[in-house]
């Protein structure tokens, strides 16, 4: 009964033609079955028609990739990747290097040295009012403003 | 229950008080903001930062001088520890400024070739500064006559406007100088790099869309060529200053104007950021 079964099973294998599923079997896994029935059946398919079956996804695939990569040279570029122009940076970049007036320090010599002199005068002279203090107020005031 | 009609007859009077105290604190508090709005905190957006710290001795000066010429205008005999307070404080506030301008240029990073020599030599220059400070400084803080005062005093001025401000001056100047030049590189630098990704920018827009973006583009590189132009304006006043020939232009007002043109190209890169994220 067992071997009825087995040769009714072995005659339906032969008249199948190969479909996917049976093309999950690589070659190498039919080939390295143990089962001398189903060597002997895979022998007997002809290597063009797993050729043909194994090609075609491959065939769609690279298709597929091609296609990609058309798409990807020919679609518009995401402006997030321009590195240059990235708002942050930008933002920081001036911060670190533009946003102090470079001839504040200058600014703050000119203005306060000559006052700094007059305090001097104001305290080597004790009989006369130079205004220093009023002179040192406004040299910060100059320095202060927008 | 007499008793207790009497405190309850006392508690809307204690709320009342209540009300009334909540109400003072509410009217007070209130005058204190509208007089803090009155009197707001000075601002010093002029002075860099790095500068920011010698405010406080500018102005402790300033009160000491107020003192000085109150006694001036009452006509009062001058006391030594006016005198001495407001000589302090401008000992002080000098020592401040050599601090600070020792700090920025150390703050300049690397330099190369001469203007690493050139820091050196003002380094150098500020640690002699710095040592005759100290010596007027111990003298000033003895227990002195008002004439012992006067002559410090006097000296102080003298070796201020011969000795500390001409040797101090050079070392603003290269400081400015150094800083602007860095600027220029950096500001340079993001310009390239906005160049290189031109075509990338340009495949980005659809047509005319392009023309404002590349309209910044060329004001930008318009500025920081002025501005480059400016900075070696400087560095040839700089220049010819350290060479003891005082120039017709004024560094400052080069450098002022070369920063000025950096910040304005950056104001364009963020405006083509802008125009590309829109």
């Amino acid at each position: 009964m067992n071997s009825l079964f087995r040769e009714r099973q072995l005659e339906s294998l032969k008249s199948i033609r190969p479909d996917p599923v049976f093309l999950r079997w690589s070659k190498k896994a039919i080939l390295m079955d143990t089962t001398p029935e189903r060597k002997r059946i895979a022998r007997g398919i002809p290597l063009s028609a797993i050729l043909s079956h194994a090609i075609r996804p491959l065939a769609a695939a690279g298709a597929l990739t091609i296609a990609a990569f058309a798409f990807m040279a020919h679609a518009p570029e995401d402006i997030s990747f321009i590195a240059s122009l990235d708002p942050q940076d930008i933002a920081i970049e001036r911060l670190k290097i533009a946003s102090d007036d470079k001839s504040a320090e200058a600014k703050y010599f000119k203005s306060i040295s000559p006052s700094i002199s007059l305090a001097l005068t104001d305290i080597i002279d004790p009989s006369t009012d130079y205004g220093s203090a009023d002179h040192i107020k406004k040299g910060i005031a100059l320095l202060g403003r927008n | 229950m007499e008793a207790r009609i009497t405190s309850k007859k006392e508690l809307p009077c204690s709320a009342e008080i209540k009300k009334g105290l909540f109400l003072c604190l509410l009217i007070s508090f209130s005058a204190l903001q509208v007089r803090a709005e009155e009197t707001p905190p000075p601002t010093y957006t002029n002075i860099p930062t790095s500068s920011r710290d010698i405010l406080s001795g500018i102005e402790s000066l300033a009160e000491s001088l107020n003192f000085l010429s109150a006694i001036k205008s009452g006509k009062k005999p001058i006391d030594t520890i006016a005198l001495q307070t407001a000589l302090n404080g401008v000992i002080s506030l000098s020592e401040k400024e050599l601090e600070n301008i020792e700090k920025q240029l150390r703050l300049l990073g690397n330099l190369k070739g001469d203007d690493e020599t050139t820091r050196e030599e003002y380094l150098d220059r500020i640690s002699t500064l710095e040592n005759r400070m100290q010596v007027i400084k111990t003298s000033a803080n003895r227990d002195i006559s008002v004439d012992e005062i006067l002559a410090i005093a006097r000296e102080v001025k003298e070796w201020r406007e011969t000795a500390y401000a001409p040797r101090v001056r050079p070392m603003v100047d290269f400081i400015a100088v150094t800083q602007n030049t860095k600027a220029i590189i950096t500001a340079h630098e993001r310009l390239i790099s906005i160049t290189k990704d031109e075509r990338k920018i340009r495949g980005f827009f659809a047509g005319s869309k392009a023309g404002p973006f590349l309209k910044l583009l060329k004001k930008a590189q318009g500025e920081i060529a002025q501005a480059t132009d400016m900075n070696e304006e400087a560095k040839r006043l700089f220049a010819l200053a350290r060479a003891g020939d005082e120039g017709d232009g004024s560094i400052d007002t080069a450098i002022e104007g070369s920063n000025a043109l950096v910040n304005a190209a950056y104001d364009d890169f963020s405006a083509m950021s802008k125009l590309v994220k829109k």
